[in-house]
């Protein structure tokens, strides 16, 4: 056990990394908005010419305009597809039983663990004009031309983010289906209510809020989207995120570019302030779920029909193209769709680069510094504010807080570990409002931090640094990641920290020396899986983003999803597949490592090795 | 008189146990079923509105086997453990829930709901929210909206079980007084000798066998 100094070096070493995710975050913030303004700092560091002051500053242009409304109607209609196919999903995990349950739930993991360049990739594979999808269908029907050409499209945008976002809205809905209670809809059948009313009237309205709220996390991640974005949209199409992009490091036009960072933070925190409050009323209806439905077998022809044509449309649809990834991995360079031949030539091609090993090992050891950086900011925040919420709070209210609190930690865990999943947007997850009974102003303000990189995209925070620092370096890497990132990593620690009974809470408080004490001694070896779980996320968000590394241009820095990035580009596709695969290999390593610290262990076990 | 009720060797198999019954209650009488937690009063009245099929027996209203039939065609109400009331409806809309199902209109609905509730000292109520109401209130409503559908019989799965004591014993008189002004059948669950013996005319006393 760490004596004193040592509690107390590992605790400043907390703090100052909080201090640096969160200037990494407010820094290049604020300069991208000062930007905004025409003012901003150039890429030699002088000063900008002012543009046209305030009316300048107000008038949008139409190009603009265009773009903040495709952004919107593509994210839209994409949280709209993550619905449609979410929700049925949700009930077939929810309330039913059938042959691979868990196989449709382990999908949820998918928009957390691959990134949307594998995603986006996966996509070009099977649904591209010489796609898997596209050879097949021409071979079996005689087409002389590929009857599947949505992809390059506002179709094909929505198409793949509502497949690869539907988990999300599965996985909330599902847990608040699970637990919703059986006597309402039954009692709505004794009065008469047929199933459809039954569902319409009280199963849909007992569950809107959780449909809303992870809607609405899809609509933020996809307003943020880029990479599919900028691959499939037509010509002339674009979104704010990749107009963005292209004002800042293509056009440097950089007064341009802050304007575009201003519409889109406003725009996406008007709707993160949606979500928070949507997400609270979520919280609040779901605390109150105690149902524990055991799940019953499919009923009826109708539904065995609905469930073998839902698993064949997500198998078809969905694991098609993660599939074709691993097949094109393993066939020749110059094969198209058309043809298979095992080789491994494209993974020779790959390791064979000179460059190859310094890749890899960028992408190690950026991940496990992001990992780590991050990891002790959100551990820092997360038992900081559990041990300051108590301290604030009476015995009695604390204790019927934590009841509260713990009883609500199931939607509220999983709605913002998931929100918080995936790539950037979505790694910024939605921390869910955890601190509701306190009462400290200060503690109220702390709230809002991890919602704040909900706002933000990540080429905008890349933008911001790029204007401070025009020669990016991997340290600034990893900053800018860790300010994107620790947000899911506090929240996962959260998670495990909410679950422990207000009871054990307060034997801590009553029996540990101090705050220093009780975190060290009760908090951080009671939220373990958290901390560990939270790790492996953000080495998985570093090793799979693109995005940062391309925004913030690290002369002569390259790591494996930039080089899967520019590979795909290249047209260099088995490649970028055997990449692909490579990434998906890392991040696994990591959840393994994980997951091999074993499951939660019961608070009352933890509870005897903590305090004794 | 309407509202006679028979379950006729109804049986329930799960793999670990079996649920065996046989009983009759006259019209305007209360029943009440006592056991210990777990021996499957609960699933009796699950059966006898439908909600569980039963693998053999039958359930007889009123002399006609309605085993068959879908619970709402049966003329049986019930009143759930916890009232069940729906959270995103207001009283009036609660209580209007079933009538909607049978065609009755908006207006006549609200009328019926204002007139029910004033009987039940709820004048008022019809626009207030599920939870901005007392347990009490809360029990009052959910009897409410199964008394306007008209049943010859009323289910009862342990009406007062979420109340406190001095609250439980209040209502339990109150139910009893009700039940014999408006002269339904009744069924109740209960787990409690002495809400029993207050809300019933006939207890029957369900028995755990060692081997179940």
């Amino acid at each position: 056990m760490c004596t004193g100094p040592i509690r107390r070096f590992l605790a400043g070493s907390g703090f100052l990394a909080l201090a640096a995710v969160l200037a990494a975050f407010l820094v290049p913030l604020g300069v991208s908005l000062v930007a905004a303004g025409g003012s901003g700092i150039g890429r030699t560091g002088t000063a900008l010419a002012a543009s046209s002051g305030i009316s300048g500053f107000f008038a949008v242009e139409p190009g603009l305009l265009r773009a903040l409304g495709f952004t919107l109607l593509q994210a839209g209609l994409s949280a709209c597809a993550a619905v449609l196919i979410g929700v049925p999903a949700a009930f077939l995990t929810a309330r039913r039983s059938f042959p691979f349950r868990r196989i449709l739930l382990a999908l949820s993991g998918v928009p957390l663990c691959i990134p949307p360049a594998i995603i986006a990739l996966a996509f070009v594979l099977f649904y591209g004009r010489q796609g898997y999808l596209n050879v097949f269908l021409m071979r079996l029907f005689g087409y002389t031309e590929p009857p599947v050409s949505f992809l390059y499209s506002l179709s094909g945008i929505v198409f793949a983010h509502g497949f690869y976002n539907f988990p999300v809205v599965m996985r909330t809905v599902s847990q608040a289906w699970e637990r919703l209670p059986e006597n309402t809809a039954e009692a709505a059948t004794v009065l008469g209510a047929s199933p459809i009313r039954v569902f319409l009237t009280v199963t849909l309205p007992a569950l809107g809020s959780s449909v809303v709220s992870s809607a609405i996390l899809v609509f933020l991640y996809c307003f943020f989207s880029f990479v599919i974005v900028l691959l499939f949209g037509a010509v002339g199409v674009t979104t704010l995120e990749v107009e963005l992009y292209q004002a800042a490091r293509s056009a440097l036009d950089f007064a341009r570019a802050g304007k575009i960072a201003l519409i889109e933070s406003v725009t996406a925190a008007a709707v993160v302030a949606l979500y928070a409050a949507v997400l609270r009323r979520t919280n609040a209806e779901n605390s109150g779920l105690r149902g524990n439905r055991p799940r019953t077998r499919l009923k009826g022809l109708s539904e065995y029909l609905f469930t073998a044509l839902f698993l064949a449309g997500l198998l078809v649809f969905f694991m098609g193209p993660l599939v074709s990834v691993a097949v094109r991995s393993f066939s020749s360079v110059r094969d198209s769709g058309a043809g298979f031949r095992f080789t491994l030539e494209p993974w020779k091609a790959l390791f064979g680069r000179s460059s190859f090993g310094t890749v890899l090992f960028n992408t190690v050891s950026v991940g496990i510094s992001t990992a780590v950086l991050s990891t002790a900011a959100a551990l820092f925040f997360a038992v900081w504010s559990e041990s300051g919420s108590r301290s604030h709070t009476s015995p009695r209210s604390s204790s019927l807080g934590s009841t509260g609190s713990h009883g609500s930690t199931g939607s509220l865990g999983s709605t913002g570990s998931l929100g918080s999943t995936g790539s950037h947007a979505r790694t910024r997850a939605s921390s869910s409002a955890r601190f509701r009974r306190v009462p400290s102003g200060t503690l109220r303000f702390l709230s809002v931090l991890p919602l704040a990189p909900l706002a933000v995209s990540s080429v905008m925070l890349g933008f911001g640094w790029t204007l401070l620092v025009p020669s990016g370096v991997p340290a600034l890497l990893v900053l800018a990641q860790s300010a994107v990132s620790w947000p899911i990593v506090w929240s996962q620690i959260q998670t495990s920290l909410d679950r422990v009974p207000a009871s054990v809470k307060d034997a801590a408080e009553v029996m540990s020396d101090g705050r220093l004490d009780r975190a060290f001694r009760v908090y951080v070896p009671l939220a373990r899986k958290g901390i560990l779980s939270g790790a492996a996320f953000s080495f998985a968000f570093s090793a799979g983003d693109a995005t940062l590394p391309l925004v913030l241009s690290i002369g002569r820095f390259e790591n494996l999803a930039l080089r899967l990035f520019r590979l795909a580009g290249a047209y260099r596709f088995a490649e970028a597949c055997a990449c692909a695969l490579l990434i998906a290999l890392l991040c696994a390593v990591a959840f393994f490592l994980q997951d091999a610290e074993g499951p939660e262990r019961s608070v009352h076990a933890e509870n005897k090795g903590a305090l004794l | 008189m309407k509202g006679s009720l028979e379950a006729d060797q109804l049986i329930k198999n799960w793999p670990m146990r079996t649920i065996s019954v046989s009983f009759s209650v006259l019209p305007g009488q209360a029943l009440a079923l006592l056991g210990p937690s777990g021996c499957g009063k609960s699933s009796v009245l699950r059966m006898l509105c439908g909600l569980l099929a039963p693998d053999s027996g039958r359930v007889l209203l009123d002399g006609t086997d309605v085993t068959k039939e879908k619970p709402y065609r049966r003329g049986i109400g019930m009143v759930f453990q916890d009232h069940a009331l729906f959270p995103h409806l207001n009283v009036e809309d609660n209580i209007g829930y079933g009538l909607a199902t049978l065609g009755v209109g908006r207006k006549e609905r609200r009328r019926i709901a204002g007139d029910w509730l004033s009987r039940f000292d709820l004048s008022g109520f019809g626009k207030r929210k599920i939870e901005s109401l007392s347990g009490g209130e809360k029990q009052r409503v959910a009897l409410i909206r199964t008394l306007v559908m008209k049943p010859g019989v009323i289910l009862f799965d342990e009406p007062l079980s979420s109340l406190d004591a001095p609250l439980r014993r209040r209502l339990q008189t109150e139910l009893r007084s009700r039940q014999q002004e408006l002269g339904y059948t009744a069924v109740y669950v209960t787990h409690d000798d002495d809400e029993a013996r207050v809300l019933a005319d006939r207890i029957i006393r369900m028995e755990q066998q060692p081997d179940s």
